[in-house]
């Protein structure tokens, strides 16, 4: 692209920079101007594991040139441009959200740079500040770039500080490019693209398996009807702890199972982490905290935990007839 | 007697496995049956003072019995006398019948009870979910009355008269 340009706008350039030392470097008097800035791709980092710091770019062409042509004649000239890029979700920063929530905390937020160069034009990224014109000033391509390489880049980089103090999960933030091109860099455009990144919990795995159905069978009118369910929970490092829920369960953490002809049947759930010598306790809306699990990822082919789950006779003597079903959901995190 | 009968079976969810992970979550489904159940209890014995010239008018006398039903659902109640055809007392001596009325209540005071027919359902509302009607006053919740027609007495012989008041209890 460089070997385009005329010697006579090349000469022409010290003079005028002189003048203007963050304006245009190349002739660009009048005419049909053109400033056009194509869509940036969006930046998925992926996942980050104890990755350190991450950067990556995406390139994309800037047409800036005194003619809208295709097929520009030796008497056209290309034009300068400059850009800035600016927090699309109004933060004072570049800054990615955990879940996409703008109003997040502090540790729910990623502070990302965002530079700036064209690889035509000195070819050093600027680091780019919310909101602010970049101070190099580029000379843009013809429009389309003429089958050439994108000539502007955008380095965006998230230091490894920045993962410090945040919570894990997927972090999001949009961007505008605004620029200004053409003849005289009166002409504006602007562009939006995305950076996401997945930051990775640095909490040790954890696995719950060997976990079955419950099948109470059915109540003939007498005595309580219990079950248990035994079944694995593995710990890479450390104790865990089990959080136990269901769909139908109140807010004080009872526990139905709901029947098909729409009444709720109370239940009620325990826990032991010992299934040789079991301990039950009884399960309600609290997590149940300070348990061992086994660092056999199939605990030996056997079960450590075992929840049990019953039903009072008087509780059952008053339910209508008809087939009850619950589902109880048991998240296990490490401790 | 406790009766039941079973409703099929329930339908069959897979249990899920947790994932190797910073947090792992399983799930299993817990699924119970619960069949139709129906008692009859507290049914006591009736006996009617001797009947004689100088007595007038129709007699009757009631009992009040507990009925449990699973969930405090619907039930019936059938009526009938199981050496017979009809609501009737056999006189020992010469077997005599000496006819009578039932009248059922879903309330432990016989007096507000309505006639029935002979061997026909009746349906009610609501029992106790408790088998022994402990949630009740007196541990009853529904009665019977039997009731003999001056004329019906005046035509019998003289003799002693015992018969059986069968009630069959239904989940509805």
């Amino acid at each position: 692209m460089l070997g385009m340009k005329t010697l006579g706008w090349s000469l022409l350039l010290t003079g005028f920079a002189l003048l203007f030392p963050n304006a245009a470097q190349s002739s660009c008097p009048s005419g049909n101007s053109l400033f056009d800035m194509a869509l940036p791709s969006n930046i998925d980092f992926g996942t980050w594991e104890s990755s350190g710091t991450i950067a990556t770019e995406t390139t994309f062409c800037v047409a800036s040139a005194d003619t809208r042509s295709n097929n520009p004649r030796p008497s056209d000239s290309v034009c300068p441009y400059q850009i800035s890029v600016e927090d699309f979700n109004g933060g004072a920063g570049f800054l990615l959200y955990l879940n996409g929530n703008t109003a997040a905390a502090a540790d729910e937020r990623l502070l990302a740079e965002i530079s700036h160069k064209d690889i035509y034009q000195g070819d050093i990224y600027e680091l780019l500040q919310h909101n602010v014109q970049e101070t190099q000033t580029h000379d843009g391509m013809f429009k389309g770039c003429q089958g050439s390489p994108d000539n502007s880049y955008l380095k965006v980089q998230i230091d490894a500080s920045e993962f410090t103090n945040v919570q894990p999960g997927s972090y999001s933030g949009t961007f505008q490019v605004n620029g200004l091109g053409g003849v005289g860099l009166a002409t504006a455009d602007s562009e939006v693209f995305s950076v996401s990144v997945t930051v990775a919990s640095n909490d040790p795995n954890v696995q719950i398996s060997r976990i079955d159905n419950i099948v109470l069978g059915s109540f003939n009118g007498t005595a309580d009807m219990t079950a248990d369910e035994a079944f694995c929970a593995y710990t890479e490092s450390g104790g865990y702890r089990l959080t136990i829920t269901a769909p139908n369960q109140d807010v004080s953490g009872n526990f139905f199972l709901a029947g098909d002809n729409g009444d709720l049947l109370p239940f009620q759930v325990e826990f032991s982490q010992s299934v040789t010598s079991p301990a039950f306790v009884t399960v309600g809306s609290s997590s149940i905290i300070g348990l061992t699990g086994s660092t056999l990822l199939d605990c030996g082919n056997a079960d450590n935990a075992v929840f049990r789950v019953s039903a009072s006779e008087q509780d059952l003597r008053a339910a209508s007839s008809g087939n009850y079903v619950e589902t109880i959901t048991i998240l296990m995190e490490p401790e | 007697m406790l009766v039941s009968s079973g409703l099929g079976a329930s339908t069959v969810f897979a249990a899920t496995q947790g994932s190797l992970d910073s947090t792992s979550t399983g799930s299993s489904d817990i699924t119970i049956t619960i069949n139709d159940s129906v008692k009859i209890t507290d049914v006591d014995d009736v006996a009617f003072p001797d009947y004689g010239a100088s007595d007038t008018g129709a007699v009757n006398q009631g009992d009040a019995f507990c009925v449990y039903r699973n969930g405090g659902d619907g039930y019936s109640i059938t009526a009938s006398n199981p050496s017979g055809s009809e609501f009737a007392l056999v006189g020992a001596t010469d077997g005599d019948v000496l006819q009578y009325t039932v009248a059922l209540s879903e309330s432990d005071d016989a007096s507000s009870a309505s006639a029935i027919s002979y061997d026909t359902a009746v349906n009610f509302t609501s029992g106790s979910v408790f088998v022994d009607c402990s949630d009740e006053a007196d541990g009853t919740n529904t009665a019977f009355d039997i009731r003999f027609a001056e004329q019906e007495l005046r035509d019998s012989s003289t003799q002693d008269y015992t018969g059986t008041l069968q009630l069959l209890l239904s989940p509805i």
